[in-house]
């Protein structure tokens, strides 16, 4: 009985992929007198002559989603065969510094879809106490979550109406020059290529090659509380769109969150909420 | 006769181009040889590369060759992985602090280092080792799960009591245990001059969790690790550690290859792929600063087994 394995099961164009054929057992012969041979396309065409080695690695070098089959042979000749899959998505080399002149802050950025975006939390403005609110005045205020060396990467929470710089039409809100936050059409653009919308499976860890949007990050005020990425059991981050929607004259901002029960798979969704929460900022840049 | 003669010549007749001889000096693709052991405690991992080598020379000369057995440039990475994600990794560099001496002192063998800046505090939970070399089209590889680093004993007191039914204490659960013990004594030469040795008390523990080390084990152990003495030197006794080294199950399974090939040239089992040699996880935890305590301490200086070993008391 052939038996296959991979690992992982998806990444980049970057990453080693490794396949065991390992537990394969047969009733004829010991396991070291079995002989293994490999097609990682699935295309037919074996990609190695058969050999003792039942663990072997492979790097792909175009995305696709590929079937990977092994033929495993008995010292009588039987052979049996196991498939298996992976999916490879493409490797993100655009990555670039956005150098924010108003505070001298750098920002990691990513290009995706011939798209940039900032793949890390706006962190610009004042940092306000948390028993003081946001308000429309000169200055663009900010609440740190956390006041510990992770906030390089949380960055600030703001207010819809902070983001906006309080002028709802005006889509550079507080981003730096040359930037906007970005529209709840641009969000969703950013997912197209990736079927599963707002699965972290396709984004890993790192988030989306490189786009970090780790849950890690993850923060939020809502009615007056402050939340860490630790929501009861989950965790869960959000970004604001500059899109709303109008219901009894009052703005309902969409905002783009993430959540995962236990860490591993996130999964995303689209709400509107009121003005009274708070969220992280990622800006893109100005096409 | 002659019927006998026509059969034995007949083969060759046959088979003119058949060939029993074996050319031990063809080439052959030299083969990785890696070892690492990773404890997340540590600050810095390191590495050994050698090769296996073959050419028309005696192996003697060959071994001290270093074009032989070395690589002469490596590209080495440590992956960690949060089950499907690599969320860490970093590459060893060729270290200049630390050689080993190998057999042949022409060839010390250089080391790999990497300094351990995020293994243990993220939520890590394999680690794989892949290494391209020039002239190989397959990388060299090896994933190994990442043991929970045991915690070290806050609280235990440092006194030793042998007597009557062992001292009992707690190793870290794992696949591989060994039980080391670090001696602290001084040698009066004139003056009192610091000495240590470290032995192993127990390897292969079967029962982890609780271990109980027993005096005359313990106190025979010690006497083969402590050089005979005459009676001019006196010797005072100053602490002990006892050590818990645990490996993962890559660990066991070399070790106990290791150890029972005796002369046989076995080859040792190992979990490199594309290559020979061990890729596994250690930890350790310490008892440190440990003392005797009196009828203990009396044994050492005045029992059977040690008392011709001159410790005295003070």
């Amino acid at each position: 009985m052939a038996e296959l394995t991979v690992f992982p099961a998806f990444g980049d164009t970057s990453l080693l992929f490794e396949f065991s054929a390992g537990g394969s057992e047969d009733d004829r012969s010991f396991a070291i007198a079995l002989q293994y041979r490999w097609d990682f396309e699935g295309d037919g065409v074996w990609d190695t002559e058969y050999s003792g080695e039942s663990v072997i690695a492979h790097r792909y070098k175009q995305p696709e989603n590929y079937t990977v089959i092994v033929e495993v042979k008995d010292l009588d000749g039987l052979s049996a065969i196991a498939v298996d899959s992976v999916e490879v998505f493409g490797e993100n080399l655009d990555i670039d510094t956005l150098y924010d002149n108003r505070d001298g802050n750098r920002y990691r950025i990513v290009k995706i879809g011939g798209q940039w975006w900032m793949a890390e939390n706006l962190r610009y403005g004042m940092v306000i106490p948390t028993d003081r609110e946001q308000t429309d005045n000169d200055t663009v205020e900010l609440y740190r979550i956390l006041q510990s060396e992770r906030w390089d990467t949380i960055g600030g929470i703001y207010s819809w109406l902070e983001s906006l710089n309080y002028r709802v039409n005006n889509l550079k809100g507080i981003c730096p020059d040359g930037w906007h936050l970005p529209t709840r059409q641009e969000w969703e653009e950013l997912f197209v290529p990736y079927p599963f919308l707002y699965s972290l499976k396709y984004y890993g860890k790192q988030g989306l090659s490189n786009l970090n949007l780790d849950l890690n990050n993850g923060g939020f005020r809502m009615d007056g509380l402050f939340q860490e990425r630790d929501w009861g059991n989950s965790w869960v981050s959000g970004f604001w769109s500059s899109s709303h929607k109008m219901e009894d004259l009052k703005y309902l901002p969409y905002f783009c969150s993430f959540y995962s029960e236990d860490q591993t798979l996130a999964h995303g969704y689209w709400a509107d909420s009121g003005l009274t929460r708070y969220y992280s900022v990622r800006c893109t840049k100005d096409k | 006769m002659k019927n006998i003669g026509l059969f034995a010549v007949l083969p060759l007749l046959i088979f003119p181009a058949c060939s029993n001889s074996l050319d031990v000096l063809d080439p052959i693709d030299p083969i990785p040889i890696v070892y690492c052991q990773i404890n997340p405690a540590d600050k810095i991992f390191y590495l050994t590369l050698t090769r296996t080598f073959s050419g028309d020379g005696i192996a003697y000369d060959l071994a001290r060759d270093a074009n032989q057995v070395f690589y002469d440039s490596a590209d080495i990475h440590l992956e960690g992985w949060e089950n499907q994600y690599k969320v860490w990794e970093n590459q060893f560099e060729p270290s200049d602090r630390s050689k080993y001496s190998g057999i042949f002192p022409e060839t010390p063998g250089y080391c790999f280092e990497l300094s351990n800046n995020g293994l243990i505090i993220s939520t890590i939970t394999s680690v794989r080792l892949v290494i391209n070399l020039p002239g190989m089209s397959s990388p060299v590889f090896s994933r190994i799960s990442l043991m929970p680093v045991p915690a070290v004993p806050s609280r235990y007191d440092h006194e030793i009591a042998l007597y009557p039914n062992g001292y009992e204490f707690d190793c870290p659960n794992g696949p591989y245990l060994q039980l080391l013990c670090a001696f602290n004594y001084q040698e009066y030469e004139g003056a009192w001059v610091d000495h240590s040795v470290t032995f192993t008390l127990r390897k292969d523990i079967i029962m982890p969790g609780g271990n109980t080390l027993y005096a005359d084990m313990f106190f025979n152990r010690l006497v083969k690790n402590i050089a005979p003495i005459n009676d001019t030197i006196l010797r005072k006794f100053i602490s002990l550690d006892l050590i818990c080294l645990v490996g993962d199950k890559n660990f066991k399974d070399y070790m106990n290859t290791y150890e029972n090939s005796s002369n046989q040239d076995l080859p040792l089992k190992g979990n490199i792929n594309n290559g020979y040699g061990l890729f596994a996880m250690i930890t350790s935890v310490k008892y440190v600063n440990m003392f005797f305590d009196r009828q203990s301490f009396d044994s050492l200086c005045k029992g059977e087994i040690t008392g011709k070993l001159g410790f005295v008391r003070w």
